[in-house]
């Protein structure tokens, strides 16, 4: 059984978004299966547009990221394209999500 | 002394088997050689050793460029013109690179390395040198690319470099942005075989923003992005459209380690003599817009500020 998560991103704002994540899934893919595009470009962890600050929670990262950008996040940054929970985890966004429409299809591929 | 010609890239990648799958089956270039940290490809319609190399390493971007000069005594000449200007050179062995003979590596002011060489080893067309095939062997149904064909670096000083290119190494400006008191902010720089082999941008030092692939009509383009998007290629930016600049059809996507990848064809053709071609600018509101992408004449700032 793979372990899952609960993650949860702030905005600015004070919004939260919160989803199951499990452990061997990205942030931002478990998050846009539930219809929320994270803000990203590169989504391969080297240009740094994803990059969430921790609150709290561990995570991992799934595949390499640049350490050129690695060294230019504060510490406590994570890359959300392929950073994965090793515990519940709250994120504050410095950049907004935004939300695709969720036909009655999509929820097929929800993980209810 | 003459620079003639764009010749390779050579990039950090933070996963070597990851980014061979994307070079080799995605951008369709050949694997020519092998190292314990590196990987050489060329396209099937250069004959050079190697148009991209790979180097496994814990970050992306840019290590070095390639540029092919006219003559061996070239490289002399602009070892000694380089370190007048004020430049750090090093000298590079034959070999130490595998496929290319000895060149002179220099750092410009933007902290991109370029390295000079005479000598390439010719591995010919994968047509066949002898009675060529006609038909080139497709990749899912997607005809095989031209060659590497450009790249826009960033730095934080595009006009300081530009002045080095043209002044020193006769390189031409075809294209360039401008501040409204007429300062340059971008400039697209050629030895002129193609409207530019390597343009500079405002951003980080050293940095990358994308290396451009030609492919042979503008429909290969749209076969292109087809294929993008049959192989699932999540990192896609934006989809078909067209630059103002170069009047190129464009398609941009990722490899894996966050390398800005582009195919594209269109561009017109530039006469190819330093100091002949006139200047085409763009002031920045346009640049933003149209400039970048005619139809949509607008997009993210992400897209400018994206860079490995």
């Amino acid at each position: 059984m793979i372990p899952t998560f609960q993650v949860t991103i702030r905005a600015e704002d004070g919004q939260e978004i919160s989803c199951k994540v499990a452990s061997s899934e990205t942030i931002m893919s478990a998050f846009d299966k539930h219809g929320y595009v994270l803000q990203a470009s590169c989504k391969s962890g080297g240009c740094g547009v994803c990059v969430a600050k921790v609150l709290s929670g561990n995570f991992e990262y799934l595949l390499p990221m640049s350490a050129n950008k690695l060294k230019d996040v504060v510490k406590g940054g994570v890359f959300l394209c392929r950073a994965a929970p090793q515990s519940n985890l709250t994120v504050q966004a410095p950049k907004k999500w935004s939300v695709k429409k969720i036909s009655m299809f999509s929820d097929v591929l929800r993980d209810i | 002394m003459a620079v003639t010609r764009l010749n390779y890239v050579s990039l950090y990648v933070t996963d070597l088997d990851l980014a061979k799958k994307h070079y080799e089956e995605i951008v369709g270039l050949r694997v020519t050689d092998v190292t314990k940290n590196q990987i050489y490809f060329q396209s099937s319609d250069s004959q050079d050793h190697h148009c991209v190399i790979l180097n496994s390493s814990d970050r992306s971007g840019v290590e070095h460029i390639g540029f092919k000069v006219s003559d061996p005594s070239d490289l002399e000449e602009i070892k000694w013109e380089s370190e007048k200007y004020g430049l750090e050179t090093v000298t590079v062995d034959s070999g130490e690179i595998l496929g290319i003979g000895e060149g002179v590596k220099v750092t410009l002011p933007s902290g991109h390395c370029l390295n000079f060489f005479y000598h390439t080893d010719v591995i010919g067309y994968a047509n066949g040198m002898f009675n060529p095939k006609s038909i080139a062997d497709e990749v899912m149904g997607v005809n095989p690319l031209s060659h590497l064909d450009h790249l826009l670096v960033t730095c934080e000083d595009p006009a300081k470099t530009i002045k080095f290119l043209q002044e020193v190494l006769d390189f031409n400006v075809s294209e360039m942005a401008s501040a409204p008191d007429g300062s340059m902010i971008a400039g697209f720089a050629t030895v002129g075989n193609t409207m530019h082999n390597i343009a500079f941008a405002g951003g980080p030092n050293g940095g990358l923003h994308h290396i451009a692939f030609y492919v042979y009509d503008r429909a290969d383009v749209i076969r292109r992005t087809d294929l993008l998007k049959s192989k699932n290629i999540p990192t896609m930016e934006f989809g078909l459209t067209r630059h103002g600049v170069a009047g190129v059809t464009t398609v941009y996507f990722f490899d894996p380690a966050g390398n800005r990848n582009e195919f594209q064809c269109g561009a017109y053709e530039t006469p190819g003599v330093p100091d002949r071609v006139e200047l085409v600018t763009w002031d920045v509101a346009n640049l933003m817009g149209k400039g970048g992408f005619y139809y949509e004449a607008a997009v993210e700032p992400k897209f400018f500020i994206t860079v490995s």
